[in-house]
């Protein structure tokens, strides 16, 4: 073998190396790890809005805002909790909105971190289209291993996100009908908007996420840019 | 003996799970763990509540354990904690602590953590020293799942690399078999 084609060789070598090593490999678990973790946060989330909500009392500043539109949702279920055991269905939607606001903040933080991860080795994100691009194509992929399905966009600051076979529902359904499954699916649904929301938030677009209709497993997202007052 | 749990591990982790990035499992993890501090205000609680999460992943988990893994019953404590290491741990999070440090009457031992995914990325607070422990979660899942196999256990934390200590130990210990409980019968 001549010098130069053990040189090509040798460089050939080392290029491979570093592109199979960067990107560095993710770290796996077993899919099952984070399907268990998801279903018991609702559960758990759910025992400490209870909690919460006994000792509201004392500590009406507790439910912290880190968001500009459930702030007040939060503070308002955190200040009138119940102190007996049996409350009526009125105090059981102020837990419900304790419960989406920790839900939706539990996501609000993982997707801050997510965007953090995986923005830092791409070119700039130019514009809000482009940063929801981003999440439908990019984020989508990473955590499902597909694209949404669908975006449409009115390009005044609404974006619909669609994915017509959402893994998180996937597992879900229920024996008494629809308009039942899609109340009880909904708490797990406030996680993937937080999810939204806190990448959007981290790349600099304030907004808010709701789910515009499920049909389970079907899930579409809306997304509403909050114009900064001029 | 010991190889041939390592080998079905590894087959299992190879062959037989869906697998899903780490990070947002670690992420969410975390995430919860920060909102339940913010909730309770209090470690000691976090702790409880996180061990009572666990829990109840541990009494579903078993079942995926057992159909994946195919194993049978174990005939001492000794080798379910090997089975639980080298074929639990492998087969769900990718790692296999290392088990050690027996009591004489082989009742109680030590899961060393060598590594441990749910610690990545985290940094705690110095006022939590020793009394958040992060990953409480696991001690829940194992007393969870080996409830479900007739074994009552404690597990706890009792050091963390979080918390500064040079290993992740949780010390496990045997405490009875339960009793079987017929079901009712149906007619």
């Amino acid at each position: 073998m001549s010098i130069t084609s053990a040189i090509n060789l040798f460089r050939q070598l080392t290029l491979d190396e570093s592109q199979s090593s960067n990107p560095s490999p993710l770290p796996l678990v077993n899919e099952a790890c984070f399907d268990y973790l998801f279903i018991e946060m609702v559960a758990a989330l759910r025992a400490s809005s209870d909690a919460t909500s006994t000792k509201s009392d004392q500590d009406p500043s507790l439910q912290e805002s880190g968001t500009h539109q459930h702030s007040e949702l939060g503070s308002r279920a955190s200040t009138t909790g119940p102190t007996d055991t049996t409350r009526p269905s009125e105090t059981d939607d102020n837990i419900n909105e304790a419960l989406y606001y920790k839900v939706e903040q539990v996501g609000y933080r993982v997707g801050q971190r997510l965007a953090e991860r995986y923005s830092k080795d791409r070119p700039r994100l130019a514009d809000t289209l482009d940063m929801v691009k981003f999440v439908c194509k990019d984020i989508w992929t990473k955590l499902f291993r597909k694209q949404i399905d669908n975006l449409k966009t009115n390009h005044r600051g609404v974006y619909i996100l669609q994915d017509n076979k959402f893994k998180w529902l996937l597992r879900m359904s229920g024996d008494d009908g629809v308009v039942h499954a899609t109340k009880r699916v909904a708490p797990y649904l406030w996680f993937p908007c937080g999810i939204i929301r806190g990448i959007l938030a981290n790349l600099g677009v304030d907004c808010t996420v709701t789910i515009k209709d499920t049909n389970l497993p079907q899930c579409t997202f809306q997304i509403k840019v909050v114009k900064p007052p001029v | 003996m010991a190889k041939q749990y390592k080998t079905l591990g590894e087959d299992i982790w190879k062959n037989r799970v869906e697998t899903i990035n780490a990070e947002l499992f670690i992420f969410t993890y975390g995430s919860i763990v920060a909102q339940l501090v913010k909730d309770f205000e209090d470690y000691e609680q976090v702790n409880k509540q996180l061990e009572k999460m666990g829990y109840n992943i541990g009494v579903r988990l078993i079942e995926d354990f057992l159909s994946r893994s195919g194993w049978g019953r174990c005939t001492d404590f000794k080798e379910t904690m090997e089975v639980i290491s080298k074929i639990g741990f492998k087969m769900f999070l990718n790692i296999a602590p290392t088990v050690t440090n027996w009591s004489t009457d082989s009742k109680v031992c030590s899961l060393i953590l060598d590594e441990n995914p749910l610690n990545d990325f985290v940094e705690l607070p110095l006022d939590t020293q020793h009394k958040l422990w992060y990953s409480n979660i696991l001690c829940g899942v194992l007393r969870g799942a080996l409830e479900m196999v007739q074994m009552q256990i404690e597990a706890n934390f009792i050091s963390c690399v979080l918390q500064g200590d040079d290993i992740s130990e949780i010390r496990v210990q045997f405490i009875r078999h339960l009793q079987e409980e017929l079901p009712n019968a149906d007619d």
